[in-house]
């Protein structure tokens, strides 16, 4: 794991949640991962495969993710998770790691995106993921938004 | 009479948001699709006289249906919109055939240039 992988995606989340979400953020300490921790109880997951690889995911409170989506559509009522609110999470996790590529092609790291795969359960844990995670919390009026980047090298 | 939009995206929530923002511009929805492989059979089933298209899908990519979709009907007049806007991807799809680039997020004015532009 190296900075250079994380601050794209920083700066990706930043621009992308105002324009599709209208929504502020700001950046609370990163810290690492504990392995063998839950993830929060709703995903969005990001292959990533290039230069470097690994996964990325998007993590919310169930009621953050629901605020979240409301945003993205114009402030309709966001009441269950159905197929359109579960569209909307993994689409705002492919738009933000598709704007993080750019960044990382620029740094020397072009990569290539999956589509996105949505988790939803509580004390989520994911054991084929044994790269080590940075976790970076993105606090917003909506609940906080952690984004967990495991990403390596490709040998 | 309107011109037709093939909307070609596997999220539902991006077909929706597209198929408002097109229709507010006047166009009509000639049909949507779910993947690379769905965009080919709904091209040659809708004759729609533009397609929009993500890229990352499952099945079949983007940049592949495009591909397809050229060789079916060399005049077909494809707009990728993608959130990975990296400059290979922009190029290689100019190359293969598409008229125009949009990356997510997107305006809704871009949309609409872009669907302009290609309708002539």
């Amino acid at each position: 794991m190296k900075v250079e992988y994380v601050n794209p995606f920083i700066e990706s989340a930043s621009l992308v949640l105002e324009e599709i979400a209208n929504l502020k953020s700001e950046r609370g300490q990163l810290k690492m991962k504990d392995l063998n921790g839950p993830f929060r109880d709703v995903c969005a997951i990001l292959g990533v495969i290039g230069q470097v690889s690994g996964q990325v995911i998007y993590g919310f409170d169930e009621q953050t993710a629901k605020n979240i989506v409301s945003r993205m559509m114009m402030g309709a009522e966001v009441i269950e998770f159905d197929e359109m609110t579960r569209s909307a999470l993994g689409e705002l996790g492919n738009i933000i790691t598709g704007k993080a590529s750019v960044g990382l092609e620029e740094a020397g790291y072009p990569i290539e995106i999956s589509p996105p795969t949505l988790v939803m359960a509580t004390n989520v844990r994911i054991s084929s993921l044994k790269i080590p995670m940075i976790v970076v919390p993105l606090d917003t009026e909506c609940g906080v938004i952690d984004i967990y980047i495991g990403l390596q090298e490709s040998s | 009479m309107g011109k037709k939009v093939l909307i070609v995206d596997d999220a539902a929530f991006m077909r929706a948001t597209l198929k408002d923002v097109i229709t507010k511009g006047g166009f009509e929805i000639a049909g949507e699709a779910v993947n690379g492989k769905d965009a080919i059979e709904k091209f040659k089933a809708c004759t729609p006289d533009i397609v929009t298209m993500d890229i990352t899908m499952p099945e079949m990519d983007g940049l592949e249906a495009l591909k397809q979709i050229v060789k079916i009907n060399g005049s077909a007049k494809v707009i990728m919109c993608s959130a990975i806007g990296q400059q290979a991807n922009v190029l290689e799809a100019i190359k293969s055939g598409a008229k125009d680039f949009i990356v997510k997020p997107f305006q809704p004015e871009r949309v609409i240039e872009a669907l302009q532009k290609a309708a002539g």
